[in-house]
């Protein structure tokens, strides 16, 4: 009882206790608010976050979250296929997981920031670049955890299979993908944040062409807009929150009846 | 009785050159229940996974005639599919018309006790039942060699000895040969027509217990001064070797 109700208050609490700062560090700031408007100009306290909000800059907002969405999903949707078949290839044969995994390792601590120019140099200012961007910052968990749920499988399952003269197909069709869909949708779920972060990370850099939420946030710090910069913020942030919800709901209706981690 | 299996003074190295088991020659007929004993390491499992053709010798000969089965010390029940699910599956693996493998499979459910579980998942049975699953999911494909290994290792006793019992009933009706490794020398006892005793590795067959109980076995067999002298003897064999 006490456990549930700590459950179930805890993340208001946590939640509560942000906002006040919020307002602490938005009233305490020297210089926060214009002296002659009275606007904010730094950190607008939460009642005042849609003072801008209406007209044209809401439409931009709108508009750049569509691009940014649509960049995310792309790229993640990308990642996960092409990050699986990479996965099952390197866990199929050594050779391909020794030939693979050093280029994988180094695609993944390369900055980001590295990355894009070379990009756009390559590509261009386009979607196709930001999608790029963005499977390329996604793929890495995809690829390792369907490697590791793969290698985790138990070695006398496997046995089990080879004993009725399985082939590979059926072996991986089976038992080797359904046994690494738990470890796979972790991937998929560290994936969606890491792609919601290459759309907009990404996105500062492209200047051409029309503003995904990384350039509008830039727009608004530019021109002293601080309510809808950070309103653009937030919705970044409700952006990779759904991404991630969306694959704990698949998770759940395509593992929850079997796996631990869910089944309760 | 015609022999299905055996293995004829068969040993395997390993390529870092450790000598798993040497001249190791073991025969199972048709109808036959032969358990295999020895100390921890010397052999017995791999011994099994070469009877199996998991993994192959690199000296000697070994001969199947017939179908095999192997039973893991685990379940190895695939967590995603239910009971009946699970036991269909060595039948669905070998592509053998669906309506052939619903009969069977009802049937193997009944033999082991467990129609009304059929729609179970894993994690949803205990241990025994897990176990009763599996043993469902080897005899529902009718081979001609069966191979257990360990397979009540992680039991309690209780469940132990009441499995030993239902095997010996699911196999009584069946002519097919077992090779069954296990720690337990009341349960090769119980359950065997013959018992080999391993040496320490590298493993080979240093003793054969001949069983003089017939085949109309039950719980109380365990408690007779016949049984316990077996054992004894067995259970001496097994000191000697163990250093």
């Amino acid at each position: 009882m006490k456990r549930r109700f700590l459950n179930a208050v805890g993340p208001v609490a946590v939640f509560l206790a942000f906002i006040a700062l919020w307002y602490l560090v938005a009233y305490s700031l020297h210089n926060n608010f214009s002296p002659a408007s009275g606007k904010p100009m730094i950190i607008p306290p939460p009642h005042r976050l849609f003072e801008d909000f209406h007209g044209p800059i809401r439409d931009r907002i709108f508009t750049a979250l569509l691009i940014s969405t649509r960049t995310a999903i792309t790229g993640l949707a990308i990642s996960a296929i092409v990050g699986i078949v990479i996965g099952v290839a390197m866990a199929q044969a050594k050779w391909i997981e020794r030939s693979l995994w050093p280029h994988l390792i180094a695609l993944q601590v390369t900055p980001i920031i590295a990355i894009v120019p070379l990009m756009i140099r390559l590509i261009g200012a386009n979607f196709t670049a930001r999608v790029t961007v963005t499977v390329i910052i996604s793929i890495f968990p995809i690829v390792s955890n369907t490697l590791f749920g793969i290698q985790s499988v138990h070695p006398s399952l496997h046995d089990l299979f080879r004993l009725q003269n399985s082939s590979r197909w059926v072996i991986l069709r089976k038992l080797q993908l359904p046994a690494a869909s738990p470890a796979i949708f972790t991937g998929l779920r560290v994936a969606a944040g890491l792609a919601v972060i290459g759309a907009i990370v990404g996105d500062f850099f492209f200047t051409k062409g029309d503003p995904g939420l990384g350039q509008l946030i830039t727009f608004f710090f530019l021109n002293n807009l601080s309510g809808p910069m950070f309103i653009t913020a937030l919705l970044a942030t409700a952006l990779g929150l759904m991404l991630f919800i969306c694959f704990g709901v698949i998770n759940r209706i395509v593992i929850g009846r079997w796996h631990d981690s869910v089944a309760r | 009785m015609s022999v299905i299996f055996s293995a004829e003074s068969a040993g395997l190295m390993y390529p870092d050159g450790t000598q798993a088991l040497i001249d190791t020659s073991v025969k199972v007929a048709a109808g036959e229940f032969v358990s295999i004993v020895g100390p921890s390491g010397c052999g017995k499992s791999t011994l099994l996974r070469m009877a199996s053709g998991l993994i192959a010798q690199t000296t000697g000969t070994i001969t199947r005639t017939g179908t095999v089965q192997f039973v893991f010390q685990d379940s190895t029940l695939l967590p995603w599919r239910t009971v009946r699910k699970n036991v269909a599956l060595n039948l669905e693996l070998q592509k053998i018309d669906q309506r052939i493998i619903n009969e069977r499979t009802s049937v193997a459910l009944a033999l082991v006790g467990l129609t009304d579980s059929a729609d179970k998942l894993p994690r949803q049975l205990s241990g025994g039942m897990k176990m009763r699953t599996s043993l469902a999911r080897s005899l529902v494909c009718e081979p001609d060699l069966y191979l257990f290994d360990e397979p009540f290792a992680a039991l309690d006793e209780f469940s132990r000895e009441r499995l030993n019992l239902e095997l010996r009933n699911m196999l009584s009706t069946r002519n097919a040969g077992s090779l069954f490794v296990t720690h337990s020398i009341a349960e090769a006892v119980f359950l065997s027509h013959r018992v080999l005793v391993m040496s320490p590795r590298p493993g080979s067959i240093v003793k054969e217990f001949v069983i003089p109980f017939g085949n109309d076995r039950d719980q109380n067999l365990r408690y007779t001064s016949e049984f316990a002298q077996v054992s004894g003897e067995i259970a001496q064999t097994l000191r000697e070797l163990t250093p």
